[in-house]
């Protein structure tokens, strides 16, 4: 969950950082939060639950794929809460 | 499930929540009432009292039960600044918040408070105690009995001594006390201490307040005469028969349960090591003068956080000392109070166990810390 991803799209960097800072809808965090802790407005330690969950949600994908890469296409019902532009083709790679 | 995360709340047991629901239903009058079901509820509640001042090593006519031990020490450091407000109250920096943010608000409104610093060992120097007591008049002094984060057990009598020579008040927050030791208050001859009953198994929302007398401080909650007038509203009686029940379970079982604690603690820690992992044991050494069952660990270059998580996935529930302050997480007060090292502050975790954890459970726990360091999930 520490681990670094580039998000890119159409060849252009989206995102590139630890999973635990990727970019995430303020809704969808609000949305896990309720979720989780029936809780509309979380204190930032309930806040960085949630992101953790996010982040293991999509270490799990990776892990599922058995590759360094995935498809935001082939996920999109699962990585919705991800906070980018998805007009184009986008894909999250692991790195190192 | 292996739940560590006893010095926050401890369960239950059945015949404990079985007696609260007896008491509930058989004690539902108000204890104030004079007439034969209120009769009954004042007799049960009296009852309750001298059985739990017995356990604590007291009488009753010291015991005042409050809603809970941020209530008890509210009470004694807000009653002893509104008793004299001129006078110096006197902590340390590795306190539980109830306390710092207590003596807060006494500062707020314009009082004198004095924060001491522990040393690595959550302990507080003695030279610098009495340097301040000898420089203030102090009214009271409110120290952690048994640290809730470190597991540092302080050395009573020589802080006592002091305080009688310097005529303080001393108050100690005892709530990690009586679930590991028999606690005798009045061998101890302090002037005030506080409890929390879901702390040793009892319900949450019993707090207890041992005071010595009751003219050394004002009440925080006005209204009817309940508990030696000093804090006003009906008694939570099922509650105080719980904690009663369960203090009992504590005073009768606590040799072989701190044994069985001690032995697990042990076999946890070599386990540890077995694992050639870089990591400390945060403040007392585990030979020092401490609580067996609360074990602060610092892995080196670890976030704690992502290893409480994938912890708790494996069904490992241990705890984090961090606190808000506003929009960052920061480390606990009490680990930067004793000055971790930086390397290890952000890697650090308490597991506090009870006598329910086998030492296979101990072991797993050990092997599952190692393997997550070792994987470099965790990694800061």
């Amino acid at each position: 969950m520490n681990k670094k991803i580039i998000i890119q799209s159409d060849a252009q960097v989206l995102f590139k950082g630890k999973m635990l800072n990727m970019p995430v809808k303020k809704d969808a965090i609000k949305e896990k939060s309720i979720e989780l802790f029936d809780d509309e407005d979380p204190c930032i330690i309930h806040q960085s639950y949630v992101m953790k969950q996010f982040a293991e949600t999509l270490e799990t994908l990776f892990k599922d794929a058995n590759q360094p890469v995935i498809y935001y296409n082939e996920h999109r019902d699962t990585l919705d809460f991800l906070d980018i532009d998805t007009s184009k083709p986008v894909e999250i790679r692991l790195k190192g | 499930m292996i739940y560590l995360d006893h010095a926050a709340t401890t369960k239950s047991d059945e015949e404990t929540i079985q007696v609260m629901n007896d008491a509930t239903r058989n004690f539902f009058a108000n204890p104030s009432s004079l007439h034969d079901p209120g009769i009954a509820a004042r007799k049960r509640l009296n009852v309750a009292r001298r059985n739990i001042a017995r356990y604590l090593g007291t009488e009753k006519q010291h015991i005042l039960f409050t809603g809970t031990a941020t209530e008890a020490i509210n009470t004694v450091i807000k009653g002893t600044f509104f008793k004299h407000p001129k006078k110096t109250i006197i902590t340390s920096n590795v306190e539980h918040n109830a306390t710092l943010n207590a003596c807060k608000f006494v500062k707020a409104q314009g009082g004198h408070v004095i924060t001491l610093e522990s040393d690595a060992t959550g302990n507080m120097p003695l030279d610098e105690l009495e340097k301040v007591l000898n420089d203030h008049t102090v009214s009271l002094v409110s120290l952690i009995y048994a640290n809730n984060e470190l597991g540092t057990i302080i050395d009573v009598a020589p802080i006592n001594e002091l305080c009688k020579k310097y005529q303080a008040k001393l108050h100690l927050d005892m709530v990690q006390g009586p679930a590991h030791q028999r606690i005798k208050l009045d061998e101890l001859d302090i002037d005030y201490a506080s409890f929390a009953a879901h702390k040793f198994y009892g319900p949450r929302g019993v707090g207890i307040l041992y005071f010595k007398a009751k003219d050394t401080f004002d009440s925080l909650i006005h209204g009817g005469r309940q508990e030696h007038q000093k804090r006003a509203g009906t008694e939570n009686l099922a509650g105080i028969v719980g904690c009663e029940h369960a203090l009992g379970r504590c005073y009768h079982n606590i040799d072989t349960w701190e044994a069985t604690i001690r032995a697990n603690a042990e076999i946890f820690l070599e386990t540890l090591k077995k694992n050639n992992i870089d990591f400390r044991l945060n403040g007392p050494s585990f030979s020092d003068k401490r609580l067996p069952s609360i074990l602060n660990i610092g892995f080196k270059d670890q976030d704690a956080q992502i290893m409480a998580f994938k912890l708790n996935e494996a069904g490992i529930c241990v705890s984090l000392g961090s606190a808000c302050h506003s929009e960052v997480i920061e480390a606990s007060h009490v680990l930067q109070g004793i000055r971790v090292p930086e390397a290890y502050i952000d890697g650090s975790m308490r597991l506090s166990l009870s006598h329910e954890e086998t030492k296979t459970d101990m072991i797993k726990v050990a092997n599952t810390m190692a393997e997550l360091v070792k994987s470099g999930e965790c990694k800061k």
